[in-house]
């Protein structure tokens, strides 16, 4: 089955074209990386995917139906945003997600708070829950996020430059955390990213974005020097080792 | 004290200002809006000051001007970038608008000076009606609007992906904190709304570890720096709004220290 469908997909903010024409396929309980430079249009394409951004009916299907309605099965964490200034508690944070967007008081019920817990112990993070957020490092942060998009059991989960604030260590633990989860819960994650060789050991595919584009496939057939050139326009030379991609000018 | 009738009508008046300015401030806070706050009440002056040179109640005036700045600023603003922007130019204009009518009005000085300093005392029954319908309002409001408020000033990229619309959440907050800011201006004055609003919401932000103690301990505090502000006042002889500022300002520096003192506390336990 196909988790997201993008079909002659055409993505504008305002008047600029981010991304055109875009046709692609990610099936289920795949781990997807997206790459490309800063101002590429890696949010925008997932801020797309999620149905913030609004595009042409029927374009975009995310596990079969509009952005729209799918969004209940969509796990989200946006990029870096500074929270050292909450002194609220992991718990009440990640619980203000919890039908935050119907009417009414931000009360819990005894079911909430059961399946706050439970995410909480999938993620290895049961301590962080009456932890205020200030006295969170950025490692501890980003897995009290993945804990809150696991909320409402979602099939995939869209992750904006988590690794943007974080320590290699962290970005280690964050990557087996997430492998562990796909394998586990049949997800299909993407994650964006400027560098993909923390990915390398976890990645499936790669979506590789830039000048209005979009390649998806394996990172052996995409992260090639050809194919790059190609993508951007101007001469790119890909150096591979072992367990790295070392993209550059060819200039 | 309290057999007088003004007196009651101030502890009154004063008592339903601080419990809106308390619930308010704290989404102020985690909004980081308290600009915005701040902002309205000096649009509201020239609401107020207008409202009396052509001889309409000054409460009316600044409350439909205050109404008017916070959904425009709403509405231009909706995300944290953009807003400094937006709110200094509403401020910077109505200011301006705001002197102009002053120009012309130059007759009861000491009722500018109420308007920018406040007096709780000289609350009227007419004004006090008003102060009662305005709180009814904004709790009423909030018992429906809480959830999604909260959701949108903690996690405002999450929120719209969820399908909150930003824009509406803004304009329709800054519409409640332009009827709390009209409010607290019959009790604090227009140049110190920010210590009743944003005081003790501080305070509640920087002790309270979940959403519901950090409301009601900013109302607690709310209460009790205005209703403290005015015994003091009746005893020293001193203004209210003078007593109300310094409360909150000693309470904010008390709070530091004892947040401060409490994180080295845990440090030094994490260390043994």
């Amino acid at each position: 089955m196909n988790v997201i469908e993008c079909q002659n997909l055409d993505v504008r903010l305002g008047s600029r074209i981010i991304l055109s024409r875009l046709n692609l396929e990610i099936k289920e309980n795949q781990f997807i990386g997206i790459f490309g430079p800063n101002g590429s249009g890696k949010t925008t394409f997932m801020k797309a995917l999620l149905g913030i951004i609004p595009c042409a009916e029927n374009k975009i299907k995310i596990l079969g139906n509009s952005p729209y309605k799918a969004r209940k099965q969509i796990g989200y964490i946006p990029q870096y945003r500074d929270m050292e200034s909450f002194q609220l508690a992991g718990r009440e944070f990640i619980a203000t997600s919890i039908r935050g967007h119907k009417w009414g008081l931000p009360f819990l019920t005894k079911q909430d708070l059961y399946h706050i817990d439970a995410v909480l112990d999938h993620v290895h993070a049961k301590e962080l829950a009456g932890v205020p957020l200030s006295e969170m490092s950025g490692g501890q942060r980003q897995r009290l996020l993945l804990a809150q998009a696991l909320l409402g059991n979602p099939q995939l989960i869209i992750m904006d430059e988590p690794f943007s604030n974080l320590d290699p260590k962290w970005v280690k633990i964050i990557l087996s955390l997430l492998k562990e989860l796909q394998e586990r819960r049949g997800l299909t994650i993407l994650l964006s990213t400027h560098d993909l060789n923390p990915l390398m050991k976890v990645m499936d595919q790669v979506i590789c974005i830039g000048n209005q584009k979009a390649i998806l496939g394996d990172v052996n057939q995409v992260m090639t020097s050809d194919v790059l050139t190609q993508l951007y326009g101007f001469p790119i030379e890909v150096v591979k080792t072992d367990q790295h991609l070392f993209v550059t000018t060819a200039c | 004290m309290f057999s007088l009738e003004f007196m009651q009508t101030a502890f009154i008046a004063s008592g339903i200002v601080a419990v809106i300015c308390g619930l308010i401030g704290y989404f102020l806070l985690i909004r980081r809006e308290t600009f915005a706050g701040h902002a309205l009440s000096h649009v509201g002056f020239a609401g107020a000051t207008g409202a009396s040179l052509i001889g309409v109640s000054p409460f009316l005036g600044l409350l439909i001007f205050s109404l008017c700045a916070g959904g425009l600023i709403g509405a231009i603003g909706p995300k944290l970038k953009d807003r400094d922007i937006a709110i200094g130019l509403v401020l910077s204009t109505s200011m301006g608008l705001g002197l102009l009518f002053l120009h012309f009005y130059t007759r009861y000085a000491s009722q500018v000076t109420g308007l920018l300093f406040g007096n709780v005392f000289a609350v009227d029954t007419q004004t006090l009606y008003g102060l009662i319908i305005l709180s009814i309002v904004c709790c009423i409001a909030m018992l429906f609007f809480m959830r999604p408020l909260l959701f949108a000033s903690l996690q405002p990229d999450l929120a719209e992906a969820k399908g909150l619309s930003l824009r509406r959440v803004s304009i329709f907050f800054l519409g409640l904190v332009a009827c709390v800011t009209a409010a607290c201006v019959q009790v604090t004055g227009v140049l110190l709304t920010f210590s009743l609003m944003v005081g003790p919401a501080a305070v509640a932000r920087q002790l309270s570890k979940t959403v519901w103690k950090g409301i009601f301990l900013s109302i607690f505090l709310a209460l009790a720096e205005t209703w403290g502000g005015i015994i003091i006042a009746w005893i020293t002889d001193y203004p209210v709004s003078f007593w109300i500022s310094l409360l909150s300002f000693v309470t904010y520096i008390l709070s530091l220290l004892v947040s401060k003192n409490l994180s080295f506390y845990k440090k030094a336990r994490k260390v043994n």
